[in-house]
């Protein structure tokens, strides 16, 4: 039986997690700014799975650790203090969280099983060439063939789709209804006949998502979640605490101490013009810092996450970019050169900070997409 | 909006009672009349202020005042702000009232405390020896011992209120260190300077002054150390002003942009300025946390650099929101915005006046770092 983790003081709770991460984490899973492959995170992953520390939201009956909103920032606190990479989690965080709201009995009793063995690795096949931004106007279809949905079409940047055992799928199920109204929610594994698997590399030289063709991919009739042309209210429904956790302060710090070692190695803190953006930058990162702080704890006493959780994502992602831009020019020639270089006694990477910090007002809603949301919904602005 | 959540009740009520007070005394038009006199503000106005209570907030109840929080004044000062009145409710209350409070001398607190708490005198304090000043260590006037004592020279720089004080606190650099002093009487200007804000202020001198013993608020011990503390519970005072300033100024650019019709269309409509609406929301959201951040430091830690760190970094971030905000809005309403008569002007003018006056956002970025640097020498040891 799982030990009442709620029951816990917050100081006892974080130094059994803090202890663990100290004692167990892999130093290659330290201070990655690169999203980690599936490879270099499994034992980890694994190691947290036999300590029941692997899902930290899912109800303790599902195998969770069933943590209430104060732990669970304090969870996620303690591994990004720690620097922790994130492993390719999306089985944990939106799958798992999304069945044990939607699924049906069978298939959490097969599915989170697996997932918390890390048996199963899941990806989310949400995005299509025509369908970014406007997700909605997907157009993966799927029609029901006797005892199989048959699933037709193409999603793109799906992250780690190479990695994976398993996808989720947003497809088409009435292409007469309303964008919205006729998408569904299908599960596929990623061996099924028809399934083609192409890995994109990024600007920062990593094959971090891919696109996946999907030719007459025939799945059982019973791997729909939810009902049919239910699908978009389901994955809306998943936007819950985890847009906390997007707007975290980790990578703009993670960046910012770089930023300090490399210009120490340059010698340019006597330069007042580094000296006036330095400051500037560690001050736009403290008060993300507070207002993260403030959220969490307006969360803690009850309040409902509203729309504007979306300024710490938008924040946090372009101060990330800010510092990491103004890395490569402190940096001077060093800043164009590929891969680490070591800079007097640093091993220091401008370049790649660069282009890890690009995606991030692109992914997840882009930044443009979360001011319109903004300006609409808080502050009332028509059209 | 995300606003100011979970606040004590009596905090709540003290917000209320300013919100119902402007909506009965104040408007635009009784502003602008108040900010063209000779003092920048109303002294009706400030009688009233007093009455209600709003003088005595950090003045300890033995002393005849409130007792209440950091947390309150901040509270206070954000609907002052919002209001952009102009009474000098950080000046008497927490430059002048509360270095007495601070000081040594509690027959001088006995005897000047009461006039001021009623809103019957108004004084100021004199300290500064040069722009963009942070406190102890740019002293302007300077004073000698002289029997039981002080002899002052010099000239203090930016005293507020200086056409209407019939008495100053001055603090002034002895060979012994600062030192706090109590001069009754008509500030000597020597020249004025009105600031955008409608704010004058004055150069003093104080060549020739005499300061009897039972005048010293504090000496060369403490008198530093007090001198620091009510400028920087100011600088906290002036953030919250500015935050108010700056979410006024926003709310009303807002209503504008949704009644302004071109193109057949309220300009609200358009994304470009969606966007950078919301860019001035964010960056309202992250004064409020700076400013939280600096309330608490003020309150809950007794060690004065992490404090002034604290402090600086709210005041910086305020200052630099709240011009930002201002010249967006100015923008977004178009030429009306560069209308004398529009009343954005009152919150334009008065977050140009808070974002400069107790030192700039450059100048408290300068000191945050510097205390950073400092703290971090302390815990790498020698």
């Amino acid at each position: 039986m799982a030990p009442d983790y709620n029951a816990m003081d917050e100081l006892g709770f974080r130094l059994m997690l803090r202890e663990f991460i100290q004692a167990e984490c892999p130093p290659q899973l330290i201070n990655q700014a690169r999203r980690v492959r599936w490879h270099e995170a499994k034992d980890w992953c694994r190691k947290l799975s036999l300590k029941g520390w692997l899902a930290p939201a899912w109800p303790v009956e599902h195998g969770g650790m069933g943590l209430n909103v104060e732990k669970l920032i304090a969870y996620h606190d303690e591994f990004d203090n720690a620097g922790v990479a994130r492993p390719p989690d999306i089985g944990i965080v939106m799958l798992g969280m999304l069945l044990v709201r939607f699924g049906s009995e069978a298939q959490k009793a097969h599915y989170l099983p697996r997932i918390l063995s890390c048996e199963d690795v899941w990806c989310q096949g949400y995005s299509e060439p025509g369908a970014g931004s406007d997700l909605a106007s997907l157009r993966t279809s799927a029609t029901l063939d006797g005892d199989h949905w048959v699933i037709n079409g193409q999603k793109i940047w799906t992250t780690l789709a190479q990695d994976s055992t398993d996808i989720f799928i947003l497809a088409r199920t009435d292409p007469a209804a309303k964008k919205q109204q006729g998408i569904s929610f299908f599960l596929a594994r990623m061996d099924a006949p028809g399934i083609t698997v192409r890995p994109i590399r990024t600007l920062a030289g990593d094959e971090e998502f891919c696109e996946v063709f999907l030719d007459n991919v025939h799945i059982p009739k019973e791997n729909i979640v939810g009902a049919v042309n239910d699908g978009w209210t389901l994955a809306k429904a998943l936007l819950g605490f985890e847009r906390l956790t997007h707007g975290s302060p980790k990578f703009a710090q993670m960046a910012l101490s770089r930023l300090e070692a490399m210009a120490r190695q340059l010698s340019v803190f006597e330069e007042p013009a580094f000296l006036d953006n330095f400051i500037q930058l560690s001050l736009d990162v403290e008060d993300l810092a507070a207002t993260y702080a403030r959220f969490a704890e307006a969360l803690k006493s009850g309040a409902a996450l509203g729309p504007e959780i979306s300024i710490l994502k938008i924040w946090g992602t372009e101060t990330y970019q800010r510092i990491s831009e103004f890395m490569i020019d402190v940096a001077q020639e060093y800043g164009t050169a590929v891969g680490p270089t070591l800079l007097g006694s640093e091993e220091v990477d401008p370049l790649g900070y660069y282009f890890l910090s690009r995606p991030g007002t692109i992914y997840g809603g882009t930044n443009e997409i979360q001011r319109n949301i903004l300006a609409k919904s808080l502050l009332k602005m028509p059209g | 909006m995300f606003g100011n959540p979970d606040e004590p009740d009596h905090r709540k009520q003290l917000r209320e009672s300013v919100a119902d007070f402007v909506r009965r005394e104040v408007s635009t038009k009784v502003l602008r009349v108040a900010l063209a006199s000779d003092g920048g503000f109303s002294p009706t106005r400030w009688k009233t202020m007093a009455e209600l209570g709003w003088t005595s907030l950090l003045v300890p109840e033995e002393s005849g005042g409130l007792g209440l929080e950091h947390g309150d004044m901040a509270a206070l000062h954000h609907e002052i702000g919002r209001a952009a009145l102009p009474e000098p409710l950080v000046v008497v209350p927490l430059l002048v009232m509360r270095a007495l409070v601070l000081g040594e001398n509690r027959a001088l607190e006995q005897e000047t405390l009461p006039d001021l708490l009623a809103g019957d005198r108004i004084a100021t304090l004199a300290w500064q020896g040069k722009a963009g000043a942070m406190g102890s260590e740019a002293v302007g006037p300077a004073a000698t011992g002289s029997g039981d004592g002080w002899s002052l020279s010099g000239k203090a720089l930016f005293v507020p209120l200086a056409t209407k004080a019939e008495a100053m606190v001055v603090a002034a650099k002895a060979p012994e260190g600062v030192v706090l002093l109590w001069v009754d009487g008509r500030p000597k200007v020597e020249s004025l300077i009105t600031h955008v804000d409608g704010t004058p202020q004055a150069v003093v001198n104080f060549d020739g002054v005499e300061v009897a013993a039972a005048k010293v608020i504090a000496g060369p011990e403490v008198g530093a150390r007090i001198l620091d503390d009510v400028l920087d519970t100011a600088r906290l005072a002036a953030s919250a002003e500015l935050l108010g300033v700056m979410e006024q100024a926003f709310q009303t650019t807002l209503d504008y942009m949704k009644q302004r019709m071109q193109f057949g269309k309220p300009i609200a409509s358009f994304q470009a300025l969606q966007h950078r609406a919301v860019n001035l929301y964010i960056q309202i959201e992250l004064a409020r946390s700076a400013l939280d951040r600096g309330v608490a430091a003020l309150s809950g830690s007794d060690d004065f650099n992490e404090r002034a760190a604290q402090i600086s970094a709210a005041k910086s971030r305020c200052g630099d929101a709240a011009m930002l905000v201002v010249k967006e809005c100015i923008q977004m309403h178009g030429a009306i915005g560069y209308a004398e008569e529009c009343d954005l002007s009152l919150y334009v003018n008065r977050a140009l006046g808070l974002a400069a006056w107790l030192s700039n956002s450059r100048a408290h970025r300068a000191r945050w770092y510097s205390q950073q640097d400092a703290a971090k020498r302390k815990c790498d040891g020698p």
